[in-house]
């Protein structure tokens, strides 16, 4: 018998007349040991499904009909005691933002301990010993220090292996991991995924993992359930399922995720135009200032210098930190830098500032990750894409109406949508806005910060395939800023790896991704989860000891193919 | 890094911007009563000449301390001045002193706060510190103190009450100033080429003016109530202006014989001072739904 | 920590700094002969007398020796004398200092005792009746203008039911001012109690706690309470600097002889030193109490009491 089976499950807000399920007729099985991925892009309901399992529905959530059997009694007749014993003891969950999944005024050992003095009524010193030994056995090392620290004193990665060994404490019969990993840099995913695996396993414990991200499933699960505004469309082996879709939506889904074996974009030196964008030995540092101040400051770009031509895209890599987003701010100037040359277009504007920075910067654009907070609210559509024609001024009314009728056709919206508010449209939709803005000015170069990582990954082929289609339409030059080598694989030209501050690897795309040279570069590939079950183990994980030089990484480029260079 | 493509906030996005805003003010009945009471107030301002019965300092309208009654709804005071009319034209004087005192705080704090947070660096610091220097001051000192300079009158009053008020208002446009422009959409105008005019009057400007209309409908029964407290203190307005304050501090040597005189004053005050704060806080909820869980 | 407290200890200096040259500069504000206007009641006084006076003030020197002047009597503890009866400012603010702080202090007890447990119930019934009365009782309170509430408790408590003195300086006559300076807080610290509680409720890491298994009344007590008190206490600083405020119509109303009912003669018989000298003193005071809760403030966050 499946240690847990729902069948049936309805989960709505409000009223029933009035508002439709987000959950409609779920069933699902989970075996007993088993690690069953249940996948969605958000808005599936795949989290309200999670969440109704502990009774921890969101305050006008209510299940409508279904059962959800747990070891054969439906917890959903269970009173709020019943219920309360169970969670915790019973069913474990983690949650997504590990930083704010911790209260942070309690020590990690008061929140270590209190589930255990609860549920098996353990002495504080028993609890104790328990919580140090449950915080090694994750590989959090000086367990007894740690114990008297507070969350913001932990790491995001650390922090996931605390909520880990909370929640394995009790040996639970089930846990629920509701996006574990999103939150977390990929060397750190993978770290967090392999402890994962180890402790179900070792415990004996079934694992719901509830994911967007199919290289993560194909990493984790046995099963595979995925969902689609708030039904299952498919479900089956984690292999069957990867290997031959039944689903159309499943199909569209696997489509739309850039795998790792993807073969890179044609990269020929002579295909490119002049030089757009150059950064030269360019730093910038934050803090480090003020009287009371006395934390060293923090390099964000130390050094750095890198070209872009026409018509080619540089990814610029890094994990969270790593400064590659303040390297694109320096490139437009939004950001001063302490030292070093910015020049655009063969003009330098390293020194230049109000009229004559705002006119050269014309042919550097922009485009950023959050759609949402990307468009002013308060401007129509229409009235944004004009806005930089506004400025330029020079054409009449109907000819800026005519230009922002064809940007928009551009970006493949319809024209109509220019009466329409930012408010109205999804992300994507806001996002091919933003790129139709900052082709508005008709630029040289479009710096691209993490344009896709907010969208889900149906619609980010859908802008990158856009992209592509800009780029060689018009020769354009992207500066294209990611954290997501899967990405990088499908847009890039060449490739810059960066990690505090300074560009650590530098190469044509199929060098870099293929024959990685850097140690962290190299770490940094192997982490990345690979969407094919069948090559699950492949991946080599990041050994902490191979952590490359001291922490000032003092070094100097040294030439390791044709245009490949590391820092060594 | 977390998804953020939700269509079902597009969708309720969407459902909200289609109801008008004053309907969804009304919708809620505390939003509804404030608004009512708010509007009664302005009536009784605008048309107080046609309401009141009798000139508002006019002596022996009827006999001294007279009782509440048809002809004098409300009474009448130690010089028999009709009450319900002093009330009345009470409206008109107090909605002038919040909406000058609030005027004046929140132009001076808009001001100071956008340009703090528009210019940065030096100019940054400069004015920010010196806000919060004044805010520790806390607002019944400053008022006090500029009464004290400028001497007890009902202008200096309002001048000091909204001097007063600056720095609260130029600490909240500050932050929200700041927070937009840390939005892309602000830094897209940037590199479209937006000048200074531009960005300030066009982008942020117009959005931050939603928290400002918020604070400053809660403003106004700060300002309505701290320049009563001056006009009770006799440091505001001065017999015989019709101001509920001061009315209210004359009334209370009579109070056993005429409780009235006491009474009413003080309940126009609360009522209008509870006006404006159901309002502020139904137009805070309308504005920002996540608000109404908060407040 | 010592980092977050020198900072707020730098700036509250800074805060006292800036009071002590407003204050110079106060008097040359005024509209007038500032000279001329003091004794403006007195009657009969000689042009030789006023330039006597302007002279004895410090009044015909240039500002800046004015201030080094001013400074340096401070720091001797030196304000001046009064203008009526020539007593030291500072001896007579600090004998009424005592009584203005006991009021402040007591109202600020009532105000929590009564506000934070019914803010903590409303958070915790949140969108029942129980919340829904407590809230629209609180925003009447927060409306009803503290002066009218002490009058009327005035005359129902001490005058119609006798129970306490209306007026004077026994022990008894502090409870009707903090009563009316505590109750119309009491509204204002219940509405940001319930705030503050629902905004810590709705944070992921009560979702964690109630994912362990905890029993309701443990989430509360250990994590929404623990978590909900830290933005409380830092409001705290800001309500007791509003009581003091508040303390100056109360204490006129109720003649309790604290600083404020000095301040209000003061400014009517336009005695200069002493409303400097209460500028000075109320500024002071409200520096030093904001600093003592920045310091519990930083004792209940770990985040800033560790770094």
């Amino acid at each position: 018998m499946a240690l847990v089976d729902i069948s049936d499950l309805t989960i709505g807000f409000g009223a029933e007349a009035t508002a439709p399920p987000v959950v409609d007729g779920v069933d699902l099985s989970i075996g007993k040991g088993e690690i069953v991925a249940l996948v969605g892009e958000s808005g599936s309901g795949k989290s309200m499904t999670a969440l109704s399992i502990v009774g921890l529905l969101p305050e006008r959530g209510r299940v409508r009909a279904g059962q959800i059997l747990f070891g054969g009694k439906d917890l959903l007749t269970f009173g709020e005691a019943a219920l309360r014993s169970v969670r915790g003891a019973r069913i474990g969950m983690i949650f997504q933002e590990p930083m704010t999944s911790l209260n942070p005024v309690l020590t990690i050992g008061e929140q270590l301990v209190e589930a255990l003095i609860v549920h098996e009524k353990l002495s504080k010193a028993e609890s104790r010993n328990r919580a140090i030994a449950m915080l090694e056995r994750t590989g959090i090392d000086n367990a007894e220090r740690r114990l008297r620290q507070y969350p913001h004193e932990f790491s995001g990665g650390m922090r996931q292996r605390v909520m880990i060994a909370m929640m394995m404490a009790l040996k639970p019969a089930l846990l629920i991991a509701d996006e574990p990993t999103t939150a977390l840099d990929v060397t750190i995913q993978a770290q967090i995924l392999d402890l994962l695996r180890e402790m179900v396993r070792d415990l004996d414990t079934s694992l719901l993992l509830i994911t967007h991200d199919m290289g993560v499933v194909a990493e984790m699960a046995d099963r595979v359930v995925v969902m689609r505004d708030g039904k299952v469309v498919e479900r089956g082996d984690c292999e069957a399922i990867f290997a031959a879709p039944q689903a159309d939506y499943t199909r569209r889904l696997l489509a739309a995720v850039p795998t790792l074996d993807d073969p890179t974009r044609e990269t020929t030196t002579t295909s490119f135009g002049p030089e757009v964008l150059r950064l030269e030995d360019v730093s910038r540092s934050f803090g480090g200032d003020g009287f009371f101040s006395r934390q060293a400051p923090l390099k964000a770009a130390d050094g750095v210098t890198l070209t872009v031509r026409e018509g080619e895209t540089l990814a610029l890599v890094g994990e969270s930190g790593s400064g590659k987003s303040t390297l694109g701010r320096l490139a437009m100037r939004l950001e001063k830098p302490d030292g070093g040359r910015v020049v655009v277009a063969g003009e330098d504007i390293t020194r230049l500032s109000g009229r004559g920075l705002r006119r050269v910067r014309r042919a550097i654009q922009m485009i950023f990750q959050d759609p949402y907070a990307s468009l002013d609210p308060r401007f129509s559509i229409g009235r944004t894409i004009a806005e930089p024609m506004i400025i330029e001024g020079g054409a009449s009314r109907s000819e800026v109406r005519e230009r922002v009728r064809a940007l928009l056709e551009r970006a493949g919206l319809s024209a109509s949508m220019a009466g329409r508010m930012p408010h109205e449209l999804s992300g994507g939709q806001r996002q091919r806005v933003a790129i139709a803005r900052a082709l508005a000015v008709s630029p040289r170069i479009i710096v691209a910060d993490e344009p896709t990582s907010a969208l889900d990954v149906s619609v980010q082929a859908k802008i990158l395939d856009l992209m592509i289609e800009l780029q060689e339409a018009e020769a354009l030059a992207y500066l294209f800023i990611t954290h997501d080598l899967a990405v990088v694989r499908r847009i890039a030209h060449r490739v810059a790896v960066m990690r505090k501050g300074r560009i650590v690897e530098l190469g044509a795309a199929a060098d870099v991704l293929e024959r990685p040279v850097h140690p962290y570069t190299r770490s940094l590939i192997a982490a990345a989860p690979v969407p094919d079950p069948a090559r699950r183990g492949e991946r080599h994980h990041w050994q902490p000891e191979a952590e490359p030089q001291s922490p000032d990484m003092a070094g100097e480029w040294c030439a390791v193919g044709d245009e490949h260079w590391i820092l060594a | 890094m977390t998804q953020a493509t939700d269509t079902a906030a597009v969708g309720r996005d969407a459902r909200q911007s289609r109801t008008p805003f004053v309907l969804r003010l009304v919708r809620q009945p505390a939003g509804a009563i404030g608004l009512a009471i708010v509007v009664a107030l302005v009536v009784m301002a605008l048309f107080a000449e046609q309401i009141a019965p009798y000139s508002p300092i006019k002596m022996a309208a009827g006999r001294p301390l007279t009782s509440p009654s048809l002809a004098h709804l409300l009474g009448t005071d130690e010089f028999g001045r009709d009450m319900f009319s002093r009330i009345v034209y009470g409206a008109r004087l107090t909605l002038q002193i919040g909406l000058i005192a609030v005027g004046i705080s929140l132009s001076i704090g808009t001001l100071i706060g956008l340009v703090a947070a528009y210019a940065g660096g030096f100019v940054e610091k400069l004015l920010m510190r010196s806000t919060d220097v004044v805010f520790s001051f806390t607002e019944t000192l400053i008022a006090l103190a500029f009464v004290a300079v400028l001497g007890p009158s009902l202008e200096n009053a309002m001048i000091a009450v909204g001097i007063a008020g600056v720095p609260f208002y130029a600490r909240t446009c500050y932050a929200s100033a700041l927070s937009e422009e840390g939005k892309p959409y602000f830094e897209a105008s940037i590199a479209a080429g937006a000048g200074h005019a531009r960005l300030l009057f066009l982008h942020l400007l117009p959005n931050v003016v939603p928290t400002m209309i918020v604070i400053a409908t809660l403003g106004l029964s700060n300002a309505i109530l701290a320049a009563a407290a001056l006009s009770f203190l006799g440091l505001g307005a001065q017999p015989p202006t019709p101001e509920w304050g001061a009315m209210l501090s004359a009334g209370r040597d009579f109070f056993n014989r005429a409780p009235w005189l006491m009474l009413y004053p003080g309940l126009a005050i609360a009522l209008t001072v509870l006006a404006f704060n159901i309002l502020g806080d139904a137009l805070r909820e309308a504005l920002d739904p996540r608000a109404k869980e908060r407040s | 920590m010592l980092r977050f407290l020198g900072q707020r200890a730098a700036m509250g200096l800074l805060t006292i700094f800036v009071t002590t040259i407003a204050v110079t500069l106060l008097i040359h504000l005024v509209p007038g002969d500032p000279v001329e206007i003091m004794y403006a009641q007195s009657q009969g006084t000689t042009p030789e007398q006023l330039e006597a006076m302007r002279s004895s003030l410090g009044l015909d020197q240039p500002i800046p020796v004015q201030y080094v002047h001013f400074l340096g009597r401070l720091l001797q503890g030196d304000l001046g004398v009064t203008i009526r009866g020539q007593q030291p400012v500072a001896q007579l603010l600090m004998q009424r200092l005592p009584n203005t702080l006991a009021l402040a202090a007591l109202a600020m007890v009532i105000a929590t005792v009564i506000g934070m447990p019914l803010g903590f119930l409303a958070a915790y019934k949140r969108g029942t009746l129980i919340d829904g009365v407590l809230m629209v009782t609180a925003i009447a309170g927060i409306s009803i203008p503290h002066f009218w509430l002490g009058l009327l408790l005035l005359f129902w408590l001490a005058v119609d039911l006798g129970i306490l003195p209306v007026a004077g300086s026994g022990p008894l006559n502090i409870v009707l001012p903090a009563l009316t300076l505590g109750l119309s807080n009491a509204a204002i610290v219940a509405r940001m109690t319930r705030s503050a509680m629902i905004d810590v409720m709705s944070q992921d890491f009560i979702r964690t706690a109630h994912a362990k298994g905890l029993p309701k009344g443990k989430v509360l007590r250990r994590h929404v309470l623990r978590a909900g008190l830290v933005p409380v206490v830092t409001v705290m600083g800001l309500q007791f600097a509003f009581m003091m405020g508040g303390a100056i119509v109360v204490e006129n109303i109720f003649a309790w002889n604290g600083i404020g009912r000095l301040a209000l003669e003061a400014i009517f018989q336009r005695d200069y030193p002493v409303i400097q000298g209460f500028i000075l003193v109320f500024a002071t005071t409200v520096v030093v109490v904001m600093l003592a809760l920045d310091a519990v403030y930083a004792l209940l966050d770990p985040r800033i009491r560790r770094s």
